[in-house]
């Protein structure tokens, strides 16, 4: 993808790492939807480890275009892109992308990618339910908050954890972000 | 570090503890009633009647004793007659503020008003 025309404004090589991320994303929210799920709002939320690892190596605008995707893919796999739940995950993962970002950069290095995967998964969560509650189920919607909320605070932190994991030992990331273990990133 | 252990940080327990919390507060405040239409549940000796508040219905709750006799109207409840022998539950008189409760023990019959309208929803979107 080295054209000569750049609408993201990056190098070619950040670029591709982009889109190579989303395909990521979308390989994985595929391996979660063969998953079968024994309640609906049961998830793991696999399609996000490819963003949280993003969080330090990509900057701004990169991180929202491969949450732009990932959304977008996902919604081609669920086959929900003109449902409401696209609406729904929309929302949620501009969320928790925006709280993820915001978390990271402020707490850099003070958190393990746990602590981020969780804060991102009840930002999601969280909007989620404000939206079921209100287009949705009305009052209703708060009841199925506490397990819905419980499982994601577990998932996610599975899920921070397996990012974390591969961020200490990939070697391939070090070989694409060389300078990826310097503290003060972009 | 390649190879190294995941060091979870003290600041990554302070974010699970402090989502844990406002899972609680949630949970609380769903379960505890606040807001919603209050409901009613009518325990029997075998099995429960659940009612909004703001409904109307007269209920024959069968028990050891006989049929209990709840009545559910203009936003209260009361039980209007009991084969049992004190009629405890009969003197209460009307309940209508959710954690109220008639109960009559020997017949078996618990009435309660609970917090908030018991729907399950279908699902929710992912």
């Amino acid at each position: 993808m080295r054209s000569a025309n750049n609408p993201v404004g990056s190098p070619p090589q950040t670029q591709s790492i982009v889109a190579l991320a989303a395909a990521v994303c979308l390989f994985l929210a595929s391996i979660e939807y063969i998953i079968p799920k024994p309640l609906p709002f049961l998830r793991i939320g696999l399609a996000n480890l490819p963003l949280l690892l993003a969080l330090d190596l990509f900057p701004t605008l990169q991180f929202f275009l491969l949450l732009g995707l990932k959304i977008l893919g996902q919604a081609l796999i669920q086959g929900s892109l003109f449902s409401i739940t696209f609406l729904f995950s929309l929302c949620g993962s501009l969320a928790s992308g925006a709280v993820m970002l915001a978390a990271r950069r402020a707490l850099r290095g003070s958190t393990s990618l746990i602590g981020i995967s969780i804060l991102g998964a009840l930002a999601s969560n969280l909007v989620q339910l404000v939206l079921a509650r209100y287009l949705v189920f009305g009052r209703s919607a708060w009841l199925i908050a506490p397990p819905f909320l419980l499982v994601g605070l577990i998932s996610s932190g599975v899920l921070g954890f397996l990012a974390q994991i591969y961020r200490d030992r990939s070697t391939w990331l070090r070989k694409m972000f060389p300078d990826m273990e310097r503290p003060a990133g972009r | 570090m390649p190879g190294s252990r995941v060091r979870i940080k003290a600041l990554d327990y302070v974010i699970f503890f402090f989502a844990l919390i406002i899972i609680g507060l949630i949970s609380a405040q769903t379960y505890i009633g606040g807001g919603g239409t209050p409901e009613i549940a009518i325990t029997g000796a075998d099995g429960q009647w659940i009612y909004p508040l703001d409904s109307e219905a007269t209920v024959h709750v069968p028990g050891p004793l006989g049929d209990t006799v709840v009545a559910i109207r203009d936003g209260a409840v009361e039980v209007l007659s009991s084969p049992c022998r004190e009629k405890t539950c009969v003197k209460t008189g009307k309940v209508s503020k959710p954690g109220q409760w008639i109960a009559c023990l020997p017949n078996k019959v618990f009435v309660a008003v609970r917090g908030r309208r018991n729907e399950q929803p279908d699902a929710i979107s992912q």
